[in-house]
């Protein structure tokens, strides 16, 4: 379990940084900045979304529904906290664009080649 | 990078303290059917509480299937809840053998274990009704995960035992496909995430 948890951390890692990258380029930060806050932005929601959620929702689309929107809008909490001057609506869809890239990115390997 | 380092501590440490133990799958032949056992932990990774397929040689014959505590046939005590209950607040790993103080007897069963690390797990069998004869594996994973935790393989001999699969009893004999796992809400869910991302752009 925790290796396919560490495997889907990587993945989404590597899916979500250079999303948030390209969404929030035209910010006058240092190029390493956005994905940093991305990558500690993830960690902050990924654990909670993999370990401790499906926990307290007994209806699988129930879990991933909330769970997917609730990172949506911590990260969002996240961003607007830590990449100033960014405003609510550049980190709601920085956040968004981020999520559903590798929310369809993980559908789309689980389906191709068994992996998710 | 303050910020980035407390992120990758607080996901470890979550990880480390969530990740229960896995499901175990038994199988064995009874005439023309094969008798599975599932043995699910409570708080295991997936467990008695989480939603489960459970499919023959990927076939499936239980999806997003979630088990009750009822249909265990037996259960038993064992030791879990993670590091911080097994170090409790001693720097060392508890050895209820030689500092019972640390330690509570679960239900009053005989089985010792750090105070908080009393959990239980269920044995529930499944008849996996009119098997063919062949090599056959079962595996148990939880829903939506393509991690399989638990697999069984069993070579399964010629019955003279005519074959019955109407499906009566448990309930959970033969293959019921009762809700397939469908592609098409995540896809919306995707497609509804990057809508969210398209409305939410700034106002020039």
């Amino acid at each position: 379990m925790l290796w396919s948890w560490a495997l889907s951390f990587v993945l989404t890692l590597v899916t979500e940084l250079p999303v948030a990258a390209w969404v929030l380029r035209h910010l006058p930060r240092p190029a390493w900045h956005v994905p940093a806050v991305a990558a500690a932005a993830t960690g902050l929601t990924h654990p909670v979304f993999w370990w401790l959620l499906p926990r307290w929702f007994d209806h699988y689309w129930s879990y991933i529904v909330v769970g997917e929107l609730g990172i949506i809008a911590v990260e969002s909490l996240v961003f607007l906290a830590l990449l100033r001057p960014v405003g609510w609506r550049e980190a709601v869809r920085a956040s968004a664009w981020m999520n559903g890239v590798s929310y369809l990115v993980g559908l789309g390997l689980r389906h191709v080649v068994g992996l998710g | 990078m303050t910020v980035l380092a407390l992120s990758a501590l607080w996901s470890t440490s979550v990880a480390l303290a969530n990740d229960g133990p896995s499901p175990d799958l038994f199988a064995e032949q009874s005439g023309p059917d094969v008798e599975l056992m599932l043995r699910l932990h409570e708080g295991g990774e997936p467990g008695i509480d989480s939603q489960l397929d459970l499919a023959r040689d990927g076939e499936p014959l239980l999806t997003d299937h979630r088990f009750s505590r009822d249909d265990a046939v037996a259960s038993d005590w064992y030791c879990g809840g993670g590091d911080s209950v097994m170090y409790g607040p001693l720097d060392h790993m508890i050895d209820c053998e030689v500092e019972p103080e640390y330690c509570e007897d679960c239900g009053d069963s005989d089985v010792m274990c750090p105070i908080g690390g009393c959990y239980e797990m269920y044995d529930i069998p499944v008849v996996d009704a009119c098997v063919p004869e062949g090599e056959h594996t079962w595996t148990l994973q939880q829903h939506g995960s393509s991690w399989v935790p638990a697999s069984v393989t069993l070579d399964v001999q010629p019955s003279d035992e005519a074959c019955d699969d109407t499906g009566e009893g448990d309930g959970s004999s033969g293959g019921c496909g009762c809700q397939s796992a469908s592609a098409t809400p995540g896809l919306a869910l995707g497609l509804l995430m990057l809508g969210i991302g398209v409305l939410a752009r700034p106002r020039r």
